[in-house]
């Protein structure tokens, strides 16, 4: 009843031919010169702010992540309506989003499933380490192997049982790249939904052809999201979205929140040189340079791990502060009516003295910036320098 | 080979400048720091014709941005006679940094006294001479206390220390919109932080989302430091960034470390064995007191650190599975 109900309001919202008609041309008025270059420029800084304003919101996100990236390497992968072809672009973007998962989600594990010829096949253990999985999709990869059809039903099945060892205090996501629009199950996938509910696994799937009612009903029913690409760049876009931490949505007891104790080591060499020691983790092998747990003092020569002596996890605290601009985020900047076209025409702290546009003011600090500046620093830098 | 793009970050917090004078034993320590700083800016802007400069003053509450000096200042300074056997760019840059430096620094030392309602000379006396005797107490200890003693409590964990993350975000800022601006130019960027006082640890965040931003652009932060206070998230900014932490204990030989360690552009560095530290420290400062800790209790849902444990996480609001509490708070 469920599927039927999500399919209504589906309908209610419409579809995009039935929509009012837009005459997107009346935005672009032309200038004093007779040009559209300034209309132009203003759509396009109106469009690369909205992109982040949408990010924008503190909402409770599950930061430790469990995610199963799930990879459709069946014939229609072979399809060239992306450039060069389907498998291509997805490894590619695959790449670019392990990299940025890791960058963005520290201690979240990852493992990469491929499905083709009716069978699922794991490629990459559940690991924290992103040169692993990038490797495998370079090694692996470039076959070119794609034949018969995927199954959705053994590569969630295989997801859920790597995701079943996933400590309880992390979410549990199946990322899922299907090209086909077919699927070939050795059972019925609707007696697996409830499964995936039991172990709470939100299944996400991203369709590279059109829509699919079984992908859209597994997202629907796992409060997942199911999305089908228009091009490259959206492919991408979606994609990219994958890479934040994904707000805490499932009120069934979502993920069991624990306090864990951690210690932040010191990296030590020994003064005098050449000295090699024994780590406590790798008896038979000598290091030249390691790590102190601050509780036992124990030697161990690679983090993030645990203690093999006092059994504490070591983290170092770049590992979690890569995370903590979601805590802090930056107020949005708002526009402001000044032009910066003149340097004498701002305060001299401005950091809008030398490009032409729109000024942003930050809203707690009110110092204005330039666009590239407030891109800069929602994007990458997330302080306001201004106020801190 | 390309130009570089070199931020020169140098603390100007008049408690940090008074106890590295008592240290040394020389009254005018600032003038020779100074002096060895301008030799480097000298050098720097000498070594290629596009080297840029780029100097912030961090200062105990706010960092400003020094050089390039704003157009109507250098449209002054452009109209002054200029001596004619230098080369323009040395007078500028020498003249500029120099005087703005130095009345940067008065105004801050001016801003402590009013604050301190004293002498602060006695104070950082006092703080220099336990510094001598008891060598476990850290520069740190002696500063807040110094500032305590002097009646300014209330700021007594910033007037110790200078705004770093400021100082550090100003000069990403800039170095990315010089990057935005001009694409076509291939251009290394890095900072050089010239360190008189400990971490703050109220800066964590704001710091470590400098380092990451800085390791994005692949911008190097060059630590020199003159203290012996803690600087743990120096040293990770370091570490991080792939590039040098050095402390100079004898401020005679700043300029020997500037030109030998910090000169160098990033491509010559890769065939140089150039002197770091080795041993890092990976602490972090807890979030409910901003303490530097090396044991924490961190929450599974949004990893903030605590230095105790708790039954609720104050940054999101979780609530913690009792069962993985310690016994002591689970009544």
């Amino acid at each position: 009843m469920d599927l039927l109900d999500a399919d209504d309001d589906v309908k209610k919202a419409g579809y995009a031919w039935e929509d009012t008609y837009k005459r997107s041309w009346d935005l672009l008025l032309e200038d004093e010169a007779g040009s559209l270059e300034t209309a132009v420029d203003r759509l396009k800084q109106q469009l690369k702010r909205a992109r982040r304003t949408l990010r924008f919101g503190t909402v409770r996100r599950g930061i430790v992540r469990n995610v199963v990236l799930v990879l459709d390497a069946s014939a229609a992968m072979a399809e060239q309506d992306l450039k060069p072809n389907r498998m291509e672009t997805t490894l590619k973007l695959a790449r670019q989003f392990i990299t940025a998962f890791f960058d963005q989600n520290p201690l979240s594990h990852l493992s990469i499933v491929v499905t083709r010829g009716g069978l699922a096949e794991r490629w990459t253990q559940a690991s924290g380490n992103p040169t692993d999985h990038i490797d495998a999709l370079q090694s692996k990869g470039p076959t070119r192997d794609l034949y018969g059809e995927p199954s959705l039903l053994n590569a969630l099945s295989l997801a859920r049982t790597i995701l079943a060892h996933a400590p309880a205090h992390g979410t549990r996501e199946v990322l899922t790249v299907f090209g086909s629009l077919t699927s070939c199950d050795p059972g019925n996938i609707y007696d697996l939904i409830p499964q995936l509910n039991q172990d709470r696994i939100t299944v996400n799937i991203i369709g590279l052809a059109s829509e699919v009612h079984v992908c859209k009903a597994v997202c629907a029913s796992t409060r997942g999201q199911y999305r089908v690409i228009m091009n490259e760049d959206h492919f991408d876009e979606i994609m990219t979205g994958w890479t934040p931490p994904p707000p805490l949505v499932r009120e069934d007891g979502d993920a069991r929140p624990r306090l864990m104790e951690m210690g932040f080591p010191r990296r030590r060499k020994p003064r005098r040189r050449p000295v090699s020691f024994l780590c406590a983790c790798h008896p038979f092998r000598p290091e030249q340079r390691g790590f102190t747990c601050p509780r036992c003092l124990s030697v161990v020569c690679e983090l993030p791990t645990e203690c093999p002596v006092c059994a504490l996890t070591l983290v170092s605290s770049p590992l979690l502060a890569r995370s903590y601009h979601h805590l802090f985020p930056v107020m949005p900047y708002v526009a402001t009516n000044l032009v910066a076209s003149t340097h004498s025409a701002l305060p001299p702290s401005a950091f809008a003295a030398t490009i032409l546009g729109g000024v942003y003011a930050c809203p707690s600090c009110r110092q204005p910036f330039c666009l590239d500046c407030d891109i800069y620093v929602h994007s990458h830098l997330h302080n306001c320098p201004g106020c801190i | 080979m390309t130009g570089t793009l070199g931020a020169v970050i140098v603390d100007l917090n008049p408690l940090g400048w008074a106890q590295l004078a008592r240290v040394q034993k020389q009254d005018d320590v600032f003038e020779k720091v100074l002096q060895h700083v301008l030799l480097y800016i000298n050098a720097f802007l000498g070594l290629r014709y596009d080297n840029h400069l780029l100097v912030i003053a961090a200062c105990p509450n706010q960092s400003h941005l020094l050089y390039p000096a704003e157009p109507q200042a250098a449209a002054e300074a452009a109209s002054k006679p200029k001596p004619v056997n230098v080369y323009e760019e040395f007078h500028t840059a020498n003249e500029q940094v120099a005087s703005q430096l130095r009345a940067v620094f008065r105004q801050q030392q001016a801003q402590f006294r009013a604050a301190g309602g004293g002498d602060d000379d006695d104070a950082a006396a006092t703080a220099a001479r336990r510094a001598a005797t008891s060598p476990t107490a850290t520069a740190a200890e002696d500063a807040a206390h110094v500032a305590a003693h002097l009646g300014v409590a209330k700021t007594s964990a910033t007037a110790a220390t200078s705004a770093m993350a400021s100082a550090l975000s100003k000069a990403l800022a800039y170095t990315n919109k010089v990057k935005v601006a001009r694409p076509d130019m291939e251009i290394a960027t890095r900072s050089l932080i010239i360190s008189l006082t400990p971490d703050n640890p109220a800066e964590y965040v704001p710091l470590m989302n400098c380092i990451f931003a800085a390791q994005k652009m692949g911008h190097m932060l060059e630590v020199c430091k003159l203290h012996r206070g803690d600087t743990a998230f120096l040293e990770q900014a370091a570490h991080i960034t792939g590039s040098n932490f050095i402390q100079v204990d004898d401020v005679s030989r700043l300029a020997q470390t500037l030109l030998q360690v910090f000169l160098p552009d990033q491509e010559t560095r890769r065939w140089l064995v150039l002197p770091t530290k080795e041993d890092v420290d990976f602490r972090a400062a807890c979030f409910c007191h901003k303490r530097i800790v090396s044991v924490g209790f961190v929450c599974s849902i949004c990893l903030s650190i605590f230095c105790a444990p708790q039954k609720e996480c104050i940054m999101c609001g979780t609530e913690y599975d009792i069962s993985s509490l310690p016994a002591s708070l689970e009544s």
